[in-house]
This record gives structure tokens, sequence and C-alpha cells, in this order.
């Protein structure tokens, strides 16, 4: 798998990332005379140079609001990950509802840039959880689960464990986690109310002890 | 009837039922392309659909998370930006209640922002319809409070600043240029949009934080409510010859239009005032310092004698590696070795002692502190601080005269004069011109400190070297040695007399106490001399040898009378109230001594 990394201020990314940035094998830094092609590439929309790439990753800063917005339809278009950073921007914001789009801090980036290489490097896959809350990024989705559980159970809607809704990521974890036998079964599989209950309780202490 | 409204991103049990009519919901959805969460609230709170809606409540219900993504919090973010917006009036202090399955203890322990849980007029309740039952009928009991005590809200809670330096000091550039303008008296509502049009971080939640504990701060000193207004402007004088450069890749925040149209705005129109306005993004700092060196060469060439500098100038400075310099350090440097007489201003939000340090190593005492927000300054604070920029632009402007007498000083040391001269009086006055720490260099130096002592000395020195220049040419039989190698006698024995052949008055000064020991309107010509006195000398050779015009002339006289009276001994005979030693004394000799040397 291979990545776009493009950033127009290498002084600046050498201050935020402590590491060797070739170490990092996947990635494609795009600096320099390289940055100042595809600059005006894209300002008329140009984006073969990022075919080959699974996943990119740009200082917000480095284009121009045309070139942003060029850029995310192209992304958005083709589902490709999009990771924009920029030290102006004051609090990160994940969306993965039509693709996979993060804007973060700069710093932050930096500091979790080579966790994400990593897993990129094990699982074959994008996880830009791990971008924006590092270490702590299966949290989150615990958190969600328990939000919408709690919200389905009132409405009395999960009658499979598909309904559910439990992400893929954190979905072996659970089951090595919560010991439910039921919960190894086909996900259209029925759940009673009691089952969903159990479920319920231990995510609440899973997530307590997650902290 | 409660007049209330839940913020959420869908997915609340709340919504089901009758508890929320859609009138009384906002679905908070920054959508997929907003630039920044922090511009998508305040925009919401100052002029969209949550504004009206929250204007219309009693009490706002939050979700905790606003996104799929929880640990975002963007609920507790949202309600920060309630409680800290001017544009909600009162309704600011609305009772919030955050819904969600999250504990005191969870949020605490994953979230900054968890603080405003524990301010008054918060609430936190579970998702569940029982949980809003519950909570219902407390406010109806009357049991729910708003926010009462703004101060003990902003005392209570902490936004952390921005994970990024450069961020942080774009909030302090912006910050000064926002109180600056606002407290302008000559600031149409116009110019003041267009200045604030350019600055983009007054949305951020910790702009809004750092405003909420500066206006706190206000309230308690008793003269915080006066509104004071200044007049942004730098006085202009069409005599000076002061023309102002400002170097400040901040520029583009706002100062480059706030300097240009109002600080400098008279200078401006008499093209006396410039800033460079091209910093590009990424620019390497060897570039940089480059580019802009050459430009400090053709400004200063161009009369440029005042520079206002930042010291932070590029990405590089803001990771200065050991024994480099900060940008602005090496403009300073380069300002000073093409002429020391260029005056500098530090304008800068780097409140680093070392830094002052080093700009005192380099000769700059002017350093000038941008408004920062963390020092939570009031506005007569910030008041005082323009007063004091103020100061320092006009002590440089009042000292710029000492570019183009830098540049007289070395001109003069470069004389030719007495080079192949093998006389040994000659040669030691050509070393005590042309060498290093000499008597211009003395000059200069005196003139650079504004006291009148330095002024004084300065003023006998430069008195000194033109008398002493005089009596080379002054030739011991009573002549006068002219630029073609002849000779013109001034003077005429005859017997034991001695006569001038020129005229020479001396008259009676306005500014002198004792009027019976000077000789007034005593003509020379043709009267008989006493002896060959130094200011003769002086004037012989400067009428006959260099064609001193009379005015010129009668002025060294009234110098000389200075000189022997004032300079080297107060004799008492010069009313101080009227007279002393001025810089253009001072200035009128070095000239006189330039046209001849030079």
């Amino acid at each position: 798998m291979r990545i776009a990394l493009i950033e127009d201020r290498t002084d600046r990314m050498q201050r935020f990332f402590t590491g060797n940035i070739s170490d990092l094998h996947e990635l494609t830094l795009i600096s320099g005379v390289d940055f100042q092609k595809i600059d005006s590439l894209f300002s008329e929309g140009k984006f073969e140079s990022l075919t080959d790439y699974q996943c990119i990753l740009a200082h917000r800063s480095a284009f121009d609001r045309k070139q942003i917005e060029l850029l995310t339809d192209y992304c958005s278009s083709i589902s490709k990950p999009l990771v924009f950073f920029s030290g102006g921007i004051t609090a990160s914001v994940y969306n993965d509802t039509a693709f996979k789009y993060l804007q973060i801090n700069s710093k932050d980036f930096y500091s979790n840039l080579t966790l994400f290489i990593e897993d990129v490097r094990n699982t074959g896959s994008i996880n830009l959880l791990l971008l924006q809350f590092g270490t702590r990024w299966r949290l989150t989705l615990l958190l969600r689960l328990r939000n919408d559980i709690n919200y389905l159970k009132q409405r009395h809607s999960i009658r499979v464990i598909w309904d559910l809704k439990i992400n893929n990521q954190i979905k072996q974890q659970l089951i090595t986690s919560f010991k439910l036998e039921w919960l190894n079964k086909p996900d259209f599989s029925p759940v009673n109310e009691d089952q969903i209950e159990e479920f319920y309780v231990k995510l609440n202490t899973l997530i307590s002890e997650s902290i | 009837m409660i007049n209330k409204l839940l913020i959420h991103s869908q997915k609340s049990i709340l919504l089901d039922g009758i508890n929320f009519e859609t009138g009384e919901q906002f679905v908070f959805n920054p959508g997929a392309n907003i630039f920044d969460i922090d511009h998508y609230i305040t925009a919401e709170l100052d002029r969209g659909d949550l504004r009206n809606k929250i204007l219309k409540s009693d009490v706002i219900f939050i979700k905790i998370a606003l996104s799929e993504n929880y640990l975002e919090y963007l609920g507790l973010r949202l309600a920060y930006h309630i409680r800290l917006s001017k544009s909600l009036e009162g309704k600011s202090a609305t009772p919030i209640v955050f819904v969600g399955e999250e504990s005191y203890h969870f949020l605490g322990r994953t979230t900054d922002l968890a603080d405003i849980l524990f301010t008054e007029g918060v609430y936190l309740i579970k998702d569940t319809s029982q949980a809003y039952d519950n909570f219902i009928k407390l406010m109806a009991e009357r049991k729910i409070h708003s926010l009462g005590s703004y101060v003990d809200f902003i005392e209570k809670i902490r936004v952390a600043p921005p994970a990024n330096y450069q961020t942080h000091h774009s909030i302090t550039n912006e910050w000064s240029i926002l109180r600056w303008t606002d407290m302008a008296k000559n600031l149409s509502e116009v110019d003041r949009d267009e200045i604030w049009g350019l600055i983009q971080t007054t949305e951020t939640l910790y702009f809004k934080y750092l405003e909420g504990k500066s206006t706190v701060r206000e309230q308690r000193q008793s003269f915080k409510m006066e509104k004071k207004k200044m007049p942004l402007l730098i006085p202009f004088s069409p005599e000076d010859s002061a023309k102002v450069y400002y170097i400040d890749d901040e520029q583009r925040k706002g100062w480059g239009n706030l300097f240009s149209k109002f600080i400098f705005k008279e200078y401006t129109n008499a093209g006396r005032f410039d800033y460079c306005a091209e910093f590009p993004k990424g620019e390497q700092k060897v570039d940089l310092l480059k580019r802009l060196k050459e430009k400090i060469a053709e400004l200063i060439e161009n009369g440029f004698n005042v520079f206002i500098i930042d010291l932070r100038l590029c990405d590089d400075d803001f990771d200065k590696k050991e024994g480099s310099e900060l940008s602005g350090f090496e403009l300073i440097k380069e300002i000073k070795r093409i002429n020391e007489g260029v005056q500098i201003i530090i304008f800068t939000a780097s409140k680093r002692a070392e830094n002052v340090t080093r700009a005192a190593e380099l000769g700059v005492n002017r350093y000038i502190l941008k408004e920062s927000p963390e020092q939570v300054l009031t506005r007569n604070d910030s008041y005082a601080l323009f007063q004091e920029f103020s100061a320092h632009v006009k002590d440089a402007v009042a000292k710029s005269f000492l570019a183009s007498l830098y540049n007289t000083i070395r001109q003069i040391k470069a004389t030719s004069l007495f080079s192949t001269e093998t006389n040994a009086d000659k040669k030691e006055f050509r070393d005590r011109i042309v060498g290093k720490g000499g008597i211009p260099d003395k000059i200069f130096a005196l003139t650079e400190g504004s006291k009148s002592i330095f002024l004084s000395e300065a003023f006998l020195n430069a008195y000194k070297l033109l008398e002493k220049l005089c009596t080379f040419y002054f030739i011991a039989s009573g002549g006068v040695e002219t630029k073609d190698s002849n000779i013109i006698n001034v003077i005429r024995s005859s017997g034991e007399e001695l006569w001038a052949e020129f005229e020479l008055k001396r008259g009676y000064f306005d500014f002198q106490n004792n009027t019976e020991t000077n000789i007034i309107d005593v003509v020379f010509q043709s009267t008989r001399l006493n002896k060959i006195t130094n200011l003769f000398k002086t004037v012989a050779v400067l009428k006959f040898r260099f064609n001193l015009d009379n005015d010129r002339i009668k002025k060294l006289i009234e110098l000389n009378y200075l000189r022997s009276n004032l300079a080297a001994h107060d004799t008492g005979d010069v009313n101080t109230a009227k007279r002393q030693i001025e810089l253009s004394d001072v200035l009128f000799l070095i000239n006189l001594l330039h046209g001849f040397l030079s």
C-alpha cells in the first residue's frame, strides 16, 4: 500500500516528527520541486499523479480554497481516504459517511503518523482514527456502539446480532473480551433482551476499563 | 410552558415521541467539507438557524457527541462556544443539559473540555425518556438555574491553546490587531471591518476564551468600563526626513493595512511609509534572507532610515537551531552593516529574555511586544502599549537623521586629504579623521546619545576639527592658501600694528547675558588687530579658500561664541534658557567639514 504525504513545509515537519520519515516505506513524501509540479496540476483539477496512492495526506495550507475543493472532490469521487492537516485546524474532525476524511491539527497528525503507518503495514488497511486518537482509537468506536445500543434497546429494535451494528474493527476484541457465546454466532441469529442487557453491561465495563 | 431546544446529530431517544417538536431541534451537521469546526459553530451562533433557536429557548439540551466520532466531544465544544459567545446576548447563560451515556468521571478522564460540566447552569442526564422527564419536572419546580456569574465561569474553565505554536503566534498577532483597531479613534466602521476581514482566529474557541478572561479582568478594575479610544496615528512632520519601512510576515493578517492606512497614514500619503508584502509560503530561510537583504540595501539607498522589524519571519524561526540567528536579527545585522545610523524598532510577539538581550547586543533598544492574549490586558493596558509603540517610533523618527549623518561621516573618513603627507602634524590630523574610533566616529557616537552633554562634546570635537583644518591653510605670513596653491594675503602689517584686509563683524547675540564684554558691530577691516586669533584664521580660510558665504560665516561666529562660553566653559555669559548647543549646530559643522574634505 502506498500513501502520499504532500508537505510543502518540510522544515516544520521535522519539528513535529521526531522519527525519520524515510523509515516509513509506505509513505512517499511530495515536497520541493515535486510539490511545485503537483501544485499547478491541482489547480487544473488534474490528479493523475495520485492514482497509485491509496491514501492522501496533505498539508491544507499548501493549497488555496479551489485546490482544496478539487482535491476533496477527487478523493470523494473514488472513495480515496483523505487527510488534511494544518496548524490552523483547532479541533480534529473525522467523517466517514461519504468517504474517509479527516481534518487534523499538524502537531497531532505528526504525533500519530508512525503509529498509523505501522498499522497500515500490519493490517493493509487505512484506519484514520489511529491518526486522530492514537492508541485510544478503539475507545471512540466503543462509545459509538454504546450510544447506538442505548438508543436501539430503548426502541426495542434489536432483534438479531446484526442490529447491534458492531464495527468490524472492534468485533473480535468484544468476542474475546466478553466471552458471550451467542456473540460468535452468525449475524442474523436472534438475541433477547437479557442478552442485550448483559452485552450492554459488559460494554460499559470495558469502556470504563479503557481509560 | 418551557421553551426548549435539543441539539443533536440524530440518534437520541429524546427525538422519539413528543418531547421536541421540529422547531425545537437543531441538527448539528457541519457536513463533510467544513473548513474548521469552530468556524462552523461560530457561523451558526452568530447568524445561523441555531442562533435563532437559542434566542427563543429557556433550556438547551445538547448531545455530548455530535458526530459519529465520540471522542471529538463536539457537544462539549459547542457548549463552550455558547457560553463565550457575545452575539447571543443574555442567552449565552441559558441552562445547558448534556445528554449522553458518559459519566462525569469518564468525561473528566477523557477530555480537557470536561471543566464546563462543573460550572453553574450545566447539567448531565442519560439519554433516556425517564431522565428527560425527571429533568423537566425539576425545571417546572424552578430548581434549574442559568449561569449566574460569568466571572466564576471563566475562572472554572480552561481552554488549551492550539497545539501548534505558529497558530498560537497568529492568535497573538490577531489579538493585537483587534485590540488596537477596536480602540482607534480615527477608524470608521468600514475601515475597521476591512482589517478585521483579514483576521481568522477570532472564531476559534481559544480566542473567545482569552477574550472572556480579558473581559473579566477589566470588570475587576475600577477604570475598566471606560471605553478609552485613542488616535491610532503617528504624528507626521513634513520637515524631517524619516522614511519608515515595516518587515513582518504577519503583515497579511492586518498589520500591513493597519500600519499603512492608519498608524502611518500621513507617512504613506507622503510616500514615506511602505511595508514588505511578499512572504511566499514555505520560503526557505536562506532564500528569504537573500531576498530581504537585497531589498534592504535598495531601501536604504532610497532613503529609508527607520525599520520596524519582527523577529520571526519564516518557519525556521519557530524552531531555531542552536547557534543560528532569528531572521529578524540577521536583517538587523545587515542594516547595521550598511548604515549604523538607520533606526530600528523590534515589534514582535516573542517575549523571550534571550531575544531582548540579543537585540541590545546588536544595539537595538527599542523592543515592543505585540499584545499577547495570555497577558490578559485591559483596554488601559492596550492604550499604554500603543503609547509606548508611538513613543518609540517618534524617537526613531527624531533620530532618523543619523542615517544621513552616518553617510556624511563615512565620506569624511574617506577623505584623501594629506594622504601622501610627510608632515607629522598633518599626518596626525589625517589619522584622527580616517582612523577607526577617530574624531568623526566619536562625533557620530556622541550625536546618537540624545543628552545635551553628549551634544556639547560632539560639538567641541567637530569645531576642533574644523579649526585645525583651517590652521593648515593659514600660513604664517598672514595669508590663506587657496585651492590652486596661490596665497592671498588677508592681513598686512604696518610697523608694530596688524590690519585686517576683510570685514569680519562680531555681533551681539540676543542670548548673551553680559553685553558689555562684547563688541558690537566691530569692523575688522582697516582695524588694528591685537593678534591673529584662531577665529580670524578660521574665517579667513573658510572665506578665501572655501568661498563660504556670509550667512554661514555669521553662523560660524555665533558657534565660536558658544564654543568659548558654553560648550567648553560655561562662563555664564550665555542665557541657557534661550540658547543651548543643538543638534543642528553639530550638523552644521559636520556638513561644513564634509563639504571641504570629501
